[in-house]
């Protein structure tokens, strides 16, 4: 090997491999290598944050499949102007972000793993999407991203403007949508408590509206339709509600009576 | 008890687990690899002879202290070298100096850089043995480095990889980026290609 590179002045400095061997030997003569189990701990450390990452992303995922699935498609004409715009109203932001934090915390420890920087970021990226996919669809499946955007709802306090805008769309009852909890159904009205637990009369004159038949007290619904004064509302559309199952353990209706007339309606009201 | 002479033909996985057993047997693995390792720290940082070998002490202080992390699917140059980067890399941000200008083996480095390209070997030798060093030095350390991997000290692509923590892919590019910058850094000298 053509080799012109030299360590002259390591001869010039008068130093022989015995030297320096031996100063190293003299150096770590009081150091005990660091035991095997600290570095093992560390390892698994890492592994453990990484997949705990994962999971949380994961349980992101099903909050966001949850909360897509059960989005109001079946409307969005009536509540925005194309399906864009009522895609760009609706994403799950805070989840998507959540989703995005803890991609990124699940890549920078599994990066840090031993054999971790082998793997190009997109290789790392993509092996957490598929396992976000297939471990966030089982979650969703066995329900765990409602459980999720249900205690959520309960606990948060900014829910509505910063998570599930949803709840807003039903409660802008100024604009024609009414979503809430049935309390009575009789042949001439229901009477509904909303998201914001005001209590509404609808009169109804066509129970041939799809699903209206099925009704039964406690049911969560959308109602499309016009609000005629603080109580009463009048229904162009009724629809079983979408996700939003935390409104039903807020607001549940009191024992069903057979009937109830308008009288004990307006007395329930005036005791609220 | 491994004979002596023994020891000099043992491999260095084995001498690695021998270290474990009696510290006096680190100085096989010391002297396998200190020339070596002198070489490739002054390389790519340009330190001094002295300087550098005050960082060799370290390095080897380093791989005495982590010798139980040595994972045994990696070669023991790659981790020794790679145990030499992240020292060389703390020593030049504690310091925050700019490395050295180094003397560069232009010979060896140009040949095997333009054995791996399709350029000219028409080179101008003389004008290029006295300016190479400013070539290498202006280029990126990252570059530098993954050149005087590739090129001086021949490793191949996992080993460099090994040694500097990043993905084969990524090894790769840097190499052709480093080439390229390499060649556009000649040009700018104006050495004949």
């Amino acid at each position: 090997m053509n080799m012109k590179y030299m360590l002259k002045d390591k001869i010039s400095n008068g130093m022989s491999e015995k030297n320096i061997s031996q100063e190293i030997l003299d150096k770590i003569k009081d150091v005990k290598p660091r035991p095997r189990w600290q570095f093992l701990l560390k390892d698994y450390l890492i592994w453990f944050l990484a997949s705990l990452a994962l999971l949380i992303s994961s349980l992101s995922f099903a909050v966001i499949l949850y909360m897509l699935v059960d989005n109001d498609w079946d409307i969005y004409a009536s509540i925005s102007n194309s399906l864009l715009e009522f895609i760009f109203l609706t994403l799950p932001y805070f989840w998507l972000i959540f989703l995005g934090i803890f991609i990124i915390i699940a890549y920078y420890n599994f990066r840090h793993t031993k054999k971790g920087y082998k793997f190009s970021l997109g290789k790392i990226f993509l092996l957490s999407l598929l396992v976000n996919i297939f471990l966030g669809t089982f979650l969703y499946t066995i329900g765990v991203g409602e459980i999720i955007d249900n205690i959520v709802a309960r606990r948060m306090p900014f829910y509505e403007q910063l998570i599930n805008k949803r709840r807003h769309i039903w409660a802008d009852i100024d604009n024609g949508f009414l979503g809430g909890i049935v309390m009575s159904i009789d042949n001439r009205a229901i009477t509904l408590q909303d998201i914001e637990g005001n209590i509404w009369l609808i009169e109804h004159f066509n129970t041939t509206t799809p699903g209206f038949a099925n009704l039964q007290v406690g049911d969560p619904i959308r109602i499309i339709g016009q609000k005629i004064d603080s109580q009463n509302f009048e229904m162009y559309t009724i629809l079983p509600m979408r996700g939003m199952h935390w409104m039903e353990d807020d607001h549940l209706p009191p024992p069903p009576p057979a009937m109830m007339d308008e009288r004990k309606f307006l007395q329930m009201r005036n005791n609220r | 008890m491994v004979d002596l002479g023994l020891k000099d033909k043992l491999s260095d996985e084995e001498l690695v687990i021998l270290t474990i057993e009696d510290q006096e047997n680190f100085v096989y693995l010391i002297n396998r690899y200190q020339d070596k390792l002198i070489r490739y720290i002054r390389r790519i940082s340009g330190l001094g002879f002295e300087d550098a070998e005050d960082l060799l002490q370290e390095v080897f202080i380093k791989i005495y202290q982590n010798i139980n992390n040595f994972d045994k699917d990696l070669k023991f140059s790659s981790w020794a070298y790679r145990i030499a980067h992240n020292e060389v890399i703390d020593n030049y941000r504690k310091k925050q100096a700019r490395p050295q200008e180094m003397t560069y083996d232009s010979e060896q480095i140009l040949n095997n850089i333009v054995a791996d390209s399709d350029i000219n070997k028409d080179i101008d030798h003389k004008y290029l043995q006295a300016n190479i060093s400013q070539v290498l030095n202006n280029l990126d350390l990252k570059y530098r480095e993954v050149l005087i991997l590739k090129f001086l000290e021949e490793k191949e692509y996992k080993e460099i990889s090994d040694i500097l923590k990043k993905p084969m892919g990524t090894i790769a590019t840097l190499i052709s980026r480093a080439k390229k910058q390499f060649l556009k850094e000649l040009q700018e000298q104006e050495i004949k290609l």
